[in-house]
């Protein structure tokens, strides 16, 4: 079942990108809503290009990386977490809802677990008021 | 799903020279087997120890077990090859102080009794080894526990007096236990301590040995047998689950009450089961050495949750780090086995032995690149690189300094780019109008979805 | 350096409202090493500030100087600025002002709180460190500050608050300042410079002093 819903997903090209392409074999049951952004890793996601995310009208974001402890850059993964916790506190000042973004971890072999969160980040959206 | 590739590679090769030399840092068993398959390869080594002598924490056991001999006649044997043979220098009571330079070319300073060596390396292999720490002693008082370390030395002491004489009966008396609690990560290291020596202490004459365990952990080589061995000589081995052994000191020696999973299970009894002891042996927690963390700073490398050198992640090949040119061997690197140990030192060596063998080292030139004029020298992207690979220099066009990246170790991933408060770093193939024009193409077709 | 902090965007909020269009101008010196008005930063806010106004109309963009502080820097803002109602300054309160002094005509709003010259601790992580007081004794203390490490700006010693190294003040995060002058005269070997007695602070040479200037005159044009 499509979507209207949008969501901009940067995945890390060592795991998100590959689980993504992955997952994207069953297209007819993902959300075919959603972008894929590859990065060289998800510590090179900033705040600006989640914001950016939104402003182009996307839903929700999410940062897909390396599991703790296999970033291939050794901290990207933690980086990108901090700043997404932080950018949580700055969506709640504006009246956001800071579940609209999310991160979470995949293997390069697990486009199952791909699929199966990004349907967990379809529902919650789903859940969230429109436009906010 | 759309896809929007954001990275292209443009690789041109850049030729670095390489300095053919291996520093090894580190004179315990791993270091020493390193400089030997170094040598064997010709490489030039030079090892560096902070002691004053070679051997480390294998060095001061009185057995291997899976070796038949001693390891002071193991190292011995291994030293005094390492001395007829011209192209390793070894360094006493050396430290190692400052490293800089380029992949390839590790300028290393090296104070050893005073003096200073500066050189340059191509590679540098850590083998720093591990530590070991003391639990909280179980009594108060008299008597207290031992170590395994401690019964070591007096193995290694009966075995040099030939057993002889009244000390025999007082260093290791009649009844010993040991108590093994699950350790995790190094449990089976601790399992195969206590066997070793359980059997060592078995086989001295009208010796009584109780070893409680929570997992007889034997994933290692050679260890079934051992335990087997240990077991038909006359080792009592219990194994406690969740429930650990009560111990109160009693009557000159120990009353250990431990409930045996096994016999809890089978019997109508509760399990529980009274041993008095003479001794009793608890060993010591394995943990990361005391150099690991100076050397993290120095190196520029990282620790895994375990504080240990990089040993899990999945992309890093086990002795290799994230540095060219920089590798780990041993305990500090969590291998704790003798024979682990030997193999990893060889198999490394052959690594060590191809990287400097180059004549190019591959680099991809202009992936990430500073625009001094944007560049607050914050210090920001030196200090987020995880792999070293900012530098700050001076810019000749504004005449001032600025943060440049160093090719031959820059891996191209980005954080520098997202940490930059000037947005003084672009990523030549994934910088932001790309990441932009991803989200914008996408748009269009968000709206005829929408539409539709 | 200079440290500063954004204010909360709440806050900002408010002083935007009441404005169709925005310019956010950063700036490159100390802010944007503390991470609180450079490029970075003012984009970022520019982007926040258009999704919290969504669907208003109000018009958000941003440009960044190279030091907010000097005339030359921000007068080529000049056609950018007469295009927006307001400015939402995220320089110091020094670079806030010479925006003021080269455009007095709009209306110009601070975006940061600037706190205190201090130096990082760790990378994110600034702690003060100089108060500014216009008569520089670091040499008698160590080459700590009293006035601006000790809570109370003592001069001669500790006060009974201190226990265990810790200022009472906040024991979690602030250590006492004299303690540490202590600890450092002592691995010096210079102690007795605290048998040098310090009068009161003759303080009209720092900021209670009234409005300062430093001149020289060699220099002038």
């Amino acid at each position: 079942m499509g979507t209207e819903l949008k969501i901009v997903a940067f995945c890390c090209e060592h795991s998100g990108s590959l689980a993504a392409r992955m997952a994207c074999a069953g297209e007819s049951e993902t959300s075919a809503g959603t972008e894929i952004v590859s990065v060289p890793c998800s510590g090179s996601v900033q705040a600006a290009d989640i914001l950016k995310a939104f402003r182009s009208g996307a839903d929700g974001v999410v940062i897909v990386g390396c599991h703790d402890g296999s970033c291939k850059h050794l901290v990207g993964n933690r980086r990108v977490q901090r700043r997404v916790e932080h950018l949580a506190g700055t969506l709640k000042e504006i009246g956001w809802n800071p579940e609209r973004v999310a991160f979470f971890p995949v293997s390069a072999v697990e486009g199952q677990l791909f699929r199966d969160r990004l349907a967990e980040v379809v529902d919650r959206l789903r859940g969230l008021e429109a436009g906010r | 799903m759309g896809h929007a590739r954001n990275r292209e590679s443009d690789g041109t090769i850049k030729k670095t020279s390489m300095s053919r030399r291996v520093l090894v840092v580190g004179g315990g068993v791993a270091g020493i087997e390193m400089a030997l398959a170094l040598a064997e390869l010709r490489c030039d080594t030079t090892l560096v120890e902070q002691g004053t002598s070679l051997g480390g924490n294998a060095g001061a056991l009185c057995s291997l077990y899976g070796f038949e001999q001693t390891p002071e006649e193991l190292i011995g044997k291994k030293v005094a090859t390492m001395r007829t043979n011209p192209g390793i220098r070894v360094l006493f009571e050396a430290a190692v102080r400052d490293v800089k330079g380029d992949v390839g070319n590790l300028h290393v300073r090296i104070e050893a009794c005073g003096k200073v060596h500066e050189s340059d390396f191509g590679a540098i292999v850590v083998a720093t080894g591990f530590d070991l720490a003391t639990g909280s002693p179980v009594t108060s008082g008299e008597p207290t526990a031992i170590s395994c370390s401690e019964l070591e030395r007096r193995l290694a002491q009966l075995r040099a007096g030939n057993g002889r004489g009244r000390s025999n009966a007082l260093s290791v008396p009649r009844n010993v236990c040991f108590v093994v609690e699950d350790s995790g990560v190094d449990s089976a290291v601790h399992a195969a301590s206590a066997l070793k020596n359980a059997l060592a202490v078995q086989k001295l004459p009208k010796r009584n040995v109780f070893l409680c365990c929570q997992n007889v952990n034997v994933a290692g080589e050679g260890l079934e047998a051992l335990y087997r061995e240990a077991r038909a000589s006359g080792v009592v081995i219990f194994k406690f689950d969740g429930d650990k052994p009560q111990v109160a000191a009693a009557d000159r020696g120990f009353n250990v009450t431990v409930r045996d999973a096994s016999v809890a299970a089978n019997d109508r009894c509760n399990g529980l089961m009274d041993l008095h002891c003479d001794l009793l042996v608890l060993p010591e927690r394995i943990v990361p050495g005391p150099h690991t963390p100076y050397l993290q700073k120095l190196l520029r490398v990282d620790v895994d949750s375990s504080d240990y050198f990089q040993q899990n992640n999945v992309w890093l090949r086990p002795t290799a780090s994230n540095r060219k040119g920089i590798f780990f061997v041993g305990g500090c690197r969590g291998s704790f086995d003798v024979c682990d140990i030997l193999t990893e030192a060889r198999a490394t060596a052959l690594e060590v032995y191809t990287w400097i063998g180059r004549d190019e080292i591959p680099v991809s030139v202009g992936k990430v690149r500073v625009d001094p004029a944007k560049c607050a020298v914050c210090l920001t992207c030196l200090r987020s690189c995880p792999h070293d690979a900012v530098e700050i220099v001076f810019d000749g066009d504004i005449g001032g300094k600025t943060a440049h990246i160093v090719e031959s170790a820059c891996h191209a991933c980005g954080i520098c780019v997202a940490e930059c408060p000037a947005k003084a770093i672009q990523m030549v193939a994934a910088d932001d109008l790309q990441k932009g024009m991803a989200i914008k193409g996408e748009r269009r077709q968000v709206e005829q979805w929408v539409q539709n | 350096m200079i440290v500063a902090e954004r204010k909360p965007i709440t806050e900002i909020r408010e002083m935007v409202e009441p404005h169709e269009s925005v310019l956010i101008v950063g700036c490159g010196a100390c802010v944007t090493v503390c991470m609180a008005g450079g490029e970075k930063e003012a984009e970022l806010l520019c982007s926040i500030l258009v999704l919290a106004f969504k669907d208003t109309g109000k018009q958000f963009t941003w440009d960044c100087v190279e030091r907010q502080c000097e005339p030359e820097f921000v007068e080529p803002l000049a056609d950018k600025i007469q295009a927006n109602d307001a400015v939402l300054s995220m320089a110091c309160g020094a670079g806030v002002q010479t925006v003021v002094a080269q455009f007095p005509s709009i209306p110009v709003y601070p975006a940061l709180n600037t706190q205190f010259v201090g130096r990082p601790l760790e990378q994110g992580l600034w702690a003060e460190t100089c108060a500014g007081c216009g008569n520089c004794i670091l040499h008698k203390t160590g080459g700590i500050c009293p006035i601006a490490r000790c809570s109370k700006s003592l001069l001669n010693g500790p006060c009974g608050g201190s226990v265990n190294g810790r200022c009472e003040v906040d024991p979690e995060n602030v250590e006492c300042g004299w303690q540490l002058i202590y600890d450092r005269l002592e691995q010096a070997g210079t102690l007795y410079l605290l048998d040098e007695i310090m009068p009161p602070k003759d303080w009209s040479t720092s900021a209670h002093g009234g409005v300062r200037r430093v001149i020289r005159e060699d220099v002038r044009l």
